[in-house]
C-alpha cells in the first residue's frame, strides 16, 4: 500500500485528537505505519519538519491504538533531535526507542538503536564509547539473521560500518576509517542505498581533508553532493555542500566556497535543519574570515556560539572558538582571542582532536608572536607540529612549520622542504606561504633568480585566487593580507640590477588599489546583493536613527556621540553581514583583470609615485623611461609630522578668540610642520621637480599613511608648492590611464544642505548653482533619494553639506542629506556617476583609511568606485567660511581650467584671507584627468 | 627612551628644522643622565631664564575631547586628538597629548600674549621630578617623547615668568 500524506498539512494542523488526525492523515494500522516510513524518508530532507509531526503522533498513538510503533517514533525522534542538536534529549528517545524494542522482545531492533547512540556519544566527543556501540551493532548484524530482510540488515551493517569509519578517523586512523568505509559502500551498493552512498562519499572526503589531499577530497563532495541531490534529500544536500565550502576554503577557493555557501543557503532557507543551519553558518565564519571579512566573521562567530551553549555539539563548539579566536587575533584583541583559543585548545585536547587541536596551538603561537612573546609562541608552535604529525595531519603539521620560519632564523634547507611538501599537498594557502618564504629567504641571500622564481610562484597562485573573486567587497577583503608578497617584489625589482626603476613603478602601482581600478573598468561589481532585503531596510532605518542621534550628539555631549557611534557599529556590522550573504554569486561585467601597474598612462607624463615599503618611504620619480628610486624618508618620521600637522589644525578648534590672538605664529608654526614634510618627501626629489615646465600639473600617486599629506601645502623657501604648480592625487597611476574616465557632457547638480552648524553650506549652493547653472537640490527638497535619482548623467556634481570619516568603519562615512545620511557602502551601491567631477564640499570628503593592497576606505572610494571622473575633496575638517569662500572662486576657476588648476586658482585666492594653511588646504584634487 | 641621544650639546638646539629640541631623560643609566644633564646646563647658560618671578599657574580652558565638534566645520570631527588649551596672563599654551602608544609624545606650543619674543623654556615633571626640559623653537612649539603613563605637570618659563601648568594625564596603552 502506498500512502502520501503532506507533512506540512499534518504539521499545519497540529491534530491533537484521532478526529482532528483522520482529517490529514490515514488512522488505520498500514496508513500510520506508511505515514512513519514517509517521515523516515523527510528527517533527511527537512528534519525540523519531521520533528513536530513525529511529536505530534507520538502523544496522539495510544488514541490510534498503534502503540507498537512508539518504539520507531522515538527512535526517529531521537535522529531529529541530533539534527536539532540536542542531543541529551536524543539520547533519551534512543533509551526509550530501545526499551520499547526490547519489551516487544526485538532484540535486534533494540540494538539497532546503538547506531544513533553512536553518533550523539560521537558529536559529545565520546569517541571510545561510541566506537563500542558500533561494534556491538556490527557483529549482531554480520551475519544473515533470521526473520530479518537481508537489504534491512545490509542498511544497518553499512551504517554501523561507516560509523566506525567515522571514529577511527577522528583517532587519526585514517587507513583503518578507509577500509571500513569500503565495507560500508559494499553494503550500501548491494542494496542500491544511494542516500547513504552519498553520506559516505561526504565521510571519505572528510578523510581525505585530515590526509591533506583537499583537492581529492572537494571532488569527492562534488560527486557526494550530486548524489544527495538526485535522491533528493535536501538536508543531507545542503551539509555536503558546507562541507564542500569548508574544503574550497582550505583550498584558497574564496569564490567557489562563496557561491555554493548561498547555495546550501537557499536550500536551508526551505527547510528547518537547525544542525546544519548552524554549520553552514560556521563554514561561513571560515569563509569571510579567510576573506579578511573579519568583524563580519566575529559577529557570526558570536551568534553561533550562544547558539552552541544549549547545543551538545561539542567539536562544532569548539571548531567556533577557534574561528573567534584567530578573527579576534587578526584584528588585534589578544586578550579576547587567547580567551577563545583556549578554550578551544582544550575541548580539542579532551576530545583527543588532533588536526583541530594543531590549528588551535598554530593560532596561539600567531596570537604570541604578534605580541612579541616569541619563546611561548614557538613553544606553541612546536606542539601543535607534534600534535598534527602525531595524530597524521601532515597540513597542519606545515602549517606549524611555517609558522616557525616566520619566527626564528631557519636554515636553507628547512625553508625548501617545507616549499617542497607544500607543494606535494597542493593546498594552495600553504604553497603561498612556502614559496613567499623561499623567495624571502633567496632575496635575502640574494640569488634573486631563485627569488624572483618563488616570489613568482606564489603571486601566480594569489592571482588566480583574486580573478576569481567578482566583488569588490570581497576583493577589499582578500587584498588585506597581501601586502607582505607585493612589498618582496617591489623589493626584487630594487634589488636586481638587471631590473629598471620603470619595472618597479609598475609593480608598485599594481600594487596600489586595485579593485578601485577593477571598478572603474566593470571588472568587478558594487552593490546589489542583499538577500535580505527587508531585514537590512529595517538595520539601515535603525542606523539612519542613530546617526541622526549621533549628529546631535556630537554637537552636545561627546560622551552621548561615543555610545551612540558603538552602537551604530554594532549595527553596520549586522548589515554589512546580511551584504555579504549574496555576494558570492554575484558577476562583473568584464573578466577580472585588474590592468598592469602603470595602465597606458601618458609616458611623457611626470610622474611622483610613493611606496611605503616596510620602515622606509621609496619614491620613483621622473619621466617616460627617465625614473629613478629614491629613499626618501622613514614611514615613522613621516606618521609623527602628520600627527604634528594634525595637532597645528586643531589650535584653530582651540577657540577663535585664541586664534585670533595668535593667528601669525600659528601659522609660522604650521607652515614649519610641512616644511619638515617637504624636506622629508619632496626636497630628495627636488632636482627632477624643478625640471619641470614652471605651471606644469604635478600627478602624486601616495601610498599608506602619505594618502593624509596635504602635497599642495608642503612649504620650503617662503613657498608652498601649489605657488608653483597644479597638484593632483591618483590613488595609482594605472587609474589615469587615457580612456578610463572621460567626461560626459550633461547638466550640472548642485546640493545644498542648510545647517544651522555650518549656516554657509546653504548659501554657498545657491552661489555655486547660480554660477554654473543646471539643477539645485536644496533644503528640505536635498533627500538620498532625489539625489540618487538626479546624479546620473552629469558633467559635474557639487554638494554642499555636512561629512565625516569614520576611521572605525570607514565605508560608513557618510554625507549628510536632508532626510539621512548616505554612506559610502551606499554611493558604490546605488549611484552611478561615470564621468562626473564631483565636489565634495564638506568636512575630510578625501580622508580615507588604506587597508591592503593600498586600497582606499572611505568616501573617495565611494565615489571614484561609482564612477567619478575627478574629485574635489577634503583631507580634514573643513571651515565653513573659508570653503564657502573656495569654492566660489574654484567654480569661477573652473569654466576656463581643469580641475587640479580651477582649486589652485581658488586656493591662492582664498589664501588671502584665509592664511592658515588648515583654512585654505584642506582640499586636494583626486583624479588627474 | 627609544634611542641613544646624542652627547655633543652642539646638536641639542634647533637642529630639527622648525621642531622643538628634545631631551629625554626617562630610563636612562644614572650615569649618562649626569652627563647629559651637565652638559644641557652648559648649553643651556644663557637661554635659561636667569630670574624668575612668582610661579603663575595656568587654567586649562578647553580639552578637545570634551569640545563638541561641529560648530564652524562641516563634520563631526570623530577623530579628534586629545589638545588642551592651558591660558593664563603670560602665555595661553597648547598640549598634545600622544599617548595611543607608550611612551608617549608631548607636543605643544607656548604663545605668548604679550612679549611674542620671548625665549620659552619647558620642563616635564613628574613626581617633583624634572623628567625632561627642552626649550621651544621660535614659534614656540616643543616636544618631548619617550613620557611614560603618570600625571604631569609642566613649568614653563616665559621671559622672566614661570607659568604651571598641568595636571596632564599620560595613560598607559590599552
Amino acid at each position: 500500500m502506498i500512502v502520501t500524506v503532506d507533512l506540512t498539512r499534518i504539521d499545519a494542523a497540529a491534530p491533537s485528537s484521532v478526529a482532528a488526525w483522520a482529517r490529514v492523515a490515514p488512522t488505520d494500522p498500514d496508513g500510520i505505519a506508511a505515514v512513519v516510513d514517509q517521515i523516515a524518508d523527510s528527517l533527511r530532507d527537512d528534519p525540523g519538519l519531521a520533528a513536530k509531526v513525529l511529536e505530534l503522533l507520538l502523544d496522539l498513538l495510544p488514541s490510534l491504538d498503534a502503540e507498537d510503533h512508539r518504539a520507531r517514533v522515538c527512535y526517529l525522534l531521537a535522529q531529529a533531535r541530533i539534527a536539532e542538536g540536542r542531543l541529551d534529549e536524543a539520547l533519551d528517545f534512543i533509551e526509550r526507542a530501545r526499551r520499547f524494542y526490547a519489551q516487544a522482545g526485538d532484540d535486534l531492533q533494540a540494538l539497532r538503536t546503538n547506531l544513533a547512540r553512536t553518533h550523539v556519544l560521537f558529536e559529545m566527543g565520546r569517541h571510545d564509547e561510541a566506537l563500542e556501540a558500533s561494534v556491538e551493532v556490527l557483529s549482531a548484524f554480520s551475519m544473515p539473521v533470521d526473520g530479518l530482510d537481508e537489504a534491512e540488515r545490509l542498511n544497518v551493517r553499512g551504517t554501523a560500518h561507516m560509523n566506525v569509519g567515522v571514529c577511527h578517523e577522528y583517532a587519526g586512523r585514517f587507513q583503518a576509517a578507509l577500509a571500513s568505509f569500503a565495507a560500508a559502500a559494499d553494503d550500501f551498493t548491494s542494496v542500491d542505498n544511494h542516500v547513504m552512498l552519498g553520506h559516505l562519499l561526504h565521510n571519505q572526503a572528510w578523510v581525505l581533508i585530515a590526509l591533506g589531499k583537499v583537492g581529492d577530497a572537494t571532488a569527492m563532495l562534488r560527486r557526494a553532493a550530486a548524489a544527495l541531490e538526485r535522491e533528493g534529500v535536501r538536508a543531507s544536500v545542503a551539509m555536503t555542500q558546507v562541507a564542500l565550502v569548508r574544503a574550497h576554503v582550505d583550498m584558497g577557493e574564496p569564490a567557489e566556497a562563496l557561491q555554493i555557501l548561498e547555495s546550501a543557503g537557499d536550500i536551508l532557507d526551505e527547510i528547518d535543519a537547525p544542525g546544519v543551519r548552524y554549520d553552514h553558518l560556521t563554514t561561513a565564519a571560515e569563509a569571510y574570515a579567510s576573506l579578511n571579512l573579519l568583524r563580519e566573521a566575529v559577529d557570526l562567530y558570536r551568534d553561533i556560539l550562544k547558539w552552541h551553549t544549549d547545543s551538545g555539539f561539542e567539536v562544532e563548539r569548539a571548531r567556533a572558538s577557534f574561528g573567534l579566536g584567530v578573527a579576534l587575533a587578526r584584528l588585534g584583541e589578544h586578550v579576547d582571542a587567547i580567551e577563545a583559543l583556549e578554550r578551544a585548545v582544550a575541548t580539542f585536547r579532551s576530545l583527543g582532536h588532533a588536526s583541530g587541536l594543531a590549528r588551535s596551538l598554530v593560532a596561539m603561537g600567531d596570537v604570541r608572536a604578534r605580541e612579541g612573546r616569541g619563546r611561548e609562541a614557538a613553544g606553541h608552535l612546536d606542539d601543535a607540529a607534534r600534535v598534527a604529525l602525531a595524530g597524521g595531519a601532515p597540513a597542519e603539521a606545515l602549517q606549524a612549520r611555517l609558522a616557525l620560519v616566520e619566527l626564528e632564523p631557519t636554515d636553507a634547507a628547512t625553508v625548501a622542504r617545507n616549499h617542497a611538501d607544500a607543494r606535494e599537498l597542493g593546498i594552495a594557502p600553504l604553497v603561498v606561504l612556502a614559496a613567499h618564504a623561499a623567495g624571502r629567504r633567496a632575496l635575502h641571500d640574494g640569488d634573486l633568480a631563485s627569488a624572483r622564481s618563488h616570489l613568482s610562484e606564489a603571486a601566480a597562485i594569489v592571482e588566480r585566487q583574486r580573478r576569481s573573486l567578482q566583488h569588490e567587497v570581497l576583493l577589499v577583503g582578500f587584498a588585506r593580507d597581501k601586502d607582505g608578497l607585493d612589498h618582496d617584489l617591489v623589493r626584487l625589482e630594487l634589488a636586481d640590477p638587471a631590473s629598471s626603476a620603470s619595472a618597479a613603478l609598475t609593480v608598485m602601482e599594481n600594487a596600489k588599489s586595485r579593485s578601485l581600478r577593477q571598478m572603474a573598468t566593470g571588472a568587478c561589481r558594487r552593490g546589489g546583493a542583499d538577500r535580505e532585503p527587508e531585514r537590512a531596510e529595517l538595520l539601515e532605518a535603525d542606523l539612519h536613527a542613530a546617526y541622526r542621534a549621533m549628529f546631535t550628539a556630537a554637537a552636545e555631549d561627546p560622551a552621548a556621540f561615543e555610545r551612540l557611534r558603538r552602537r551604530a557599529g554594532e549595527l553596520e556590522t549586522q548589515l554589512q553581514r546580511i551584504r555579504l550573504a549574496g555576494v558570492g554569486s554575484v558577476r562583473a561585467d568584464a573578466p577580472n583583470s585588474a590592468g598592469s601597474g602603470t595602465g597606458g598612462l601618458d609616458p611623457s607624463a611626470g610622474v611622483l609615485s610613493y611606496f611605503c615599503l616596510g620602515p622606509q618611504v621609496v619614491a620613483v620619480v621622473g619621466r617616460g623611461d627617465d625614473l629613478r628610486v629614491v629613499a626618501v624618508a622613514e614611514v615613522a618620521q613621516v606618521l609623527d609630522l602628520l600627527a604634528r600637522f594634525a595637532a597645528q589644525r586643531d589650535r584653530l578648534r582651540l577657540g577663535a578668540a585664541f586664534a585670533a590672538r595668535h593667528g601669525a605664529r600659528l601659522v609660522q608654526s604650521c607652515r614649519n610642520v610641512l616644511g619638515e614634510l617637504h624636506d622629508a618627501l619632496i626636497a630628495p626629489v627636488l632636482a627632477d621637480l624643478q625640471d619641470r615646465p614652471a605651471g606644469e600639473l604635478l600627478v602624486v600617486s601616495p601610498h599608506g599613511p602619505l594618502h593624509a599629506v596635504p602635497f599642495h601645502a608642503l612649504w620650503a623657501d617662503d613657498r608652498y608648492l601649489i605657488d608653483d604648480r597644479p597638484v593632483a592625487i591618483t590613488p595609482s597611476l594605472a587609474l589615469e590611464a587615457p580612456g578610463r574616465r572621460e567626461a560626459i557632457a550633461g547638466r550640472p547638480l548642485v546640493v545644498g544642505v542648510t545647517d544651522d552648524l555650518a549656516p554657509l553650506a546653504g548659501p554657498e549652493a545657491r552661489s555655486v548653482h547660480e554660477r554654473i547653472g543646471g539643477d539645485l537640490l536644496y533644503g528640505a527638497a536635498a533627500t538620498v533619494d532625489a539625489f540618487v535619482e538626479a546624479a546620473a548623467g552629469r558633467s559635474l556634481i557639487h554638494l554642499a553639506t555636512h561629512a565625516w570619516h569614520r576611521s572605525d568603519n570607514p565605508m560608513f562615512s557618510a554625507v549628510r542629506f536632508a532626510d539621512r545620511w548616505l554612506t559610502a557602502a551606499e554611493v558604490l551601491e546605488r549611484l552611478d556617476l561615470t564621468g562626473a567631477v564631483v565636489v565634495l564640499s564638506a568636512c575630510e570628503t578625501g580622508r580615507s583609511s588604506t587597508t591592503g593592497g593600498d586600497e582606499l576606505l572611505g568616501l573617495v572610494r565611494g565615489f571614484l568606485g561609482a564612477g567619478a571622473r575627478q574629485l574635489v575633496a577634503s583631507l580634514w575638517p573643513a571651515d565653513d567660511a573659508a570653503t564657502a569662500e573656495l569654492m566660489d572662486q574654484f567654480h569661477l576657476s573652473l569654466a576656463t581650467d581643469g580641475v587640479a588648476s580651477a582649486l589652485r586658482t581658488a586656493q591662492l585666492r582664498t589664501r588671502e584671507t584665509f592664511s592658515h594653511p588648515s583654512h585654505w588646504a584642506p582640499f586636494v584634487a583626486l583624479g588627474a584627468r | 627612551m627609544d634611542s641613544t641621544p646624542s652627547l655633543d650639546p652642539g646638536d641639542l638646539p634647533g637642529t630639527l628644522a622648525g621642531a622643538s629640541t628634545r631631551v629625554r631623560f626617562v630610563d636612562l643609566p644614572a650615569s649618562l643622565r649626569r652627563t647629559l644633564v651637565d652638559q644641557f646646563d652648559v648649553w643651556a647658560v644663557d637661554r635659561r631664564p636667569a630670574r624668575l618671578r612668582d610661579r603663575i599657574k595656568a587654567l586649562l580652558d578647553v580639552d578637545l575631547t570634551t569640545l563638541p565638534a561641529l560648530a564652524g566645520t562641516r563634520g563631526a570631527g570623530t577623530d579628534t586628538g586629545r589638545q588642551l588649551l592651558f591660558t593664563s596672563d603670560v602665555a595661553d599654551i597648547a598640549i598634545n597629548v600622544r599617548d595611543a602608544k607608550t611612551p608617549a609624545v608631548l607636543d605643544g606650543q607656548v604663545l605668548p600674549v604679550a612679549d611674542s619674543s620671548a625665549a620659552v623654556y619647558v620642563e616635564l615633571v613628574l613626581d617633583e621630578q624634572v623628567v625632561a626640559e627642552v626649550v621651544a623653537d621660535e614659534t614656540g612649539s616643543f616636544l618631548i617623547d619617550g613620557v611614560h603613563p603618570g600625571r604631569y605637570t609642566l613649568l614653563v618659563a616665559v621671559g622672566d615668568a614661570e607659568i604651571e601648568v598641568g595636571p596632564v594625564e599620560v595613560a598607559a596603552t590599552p
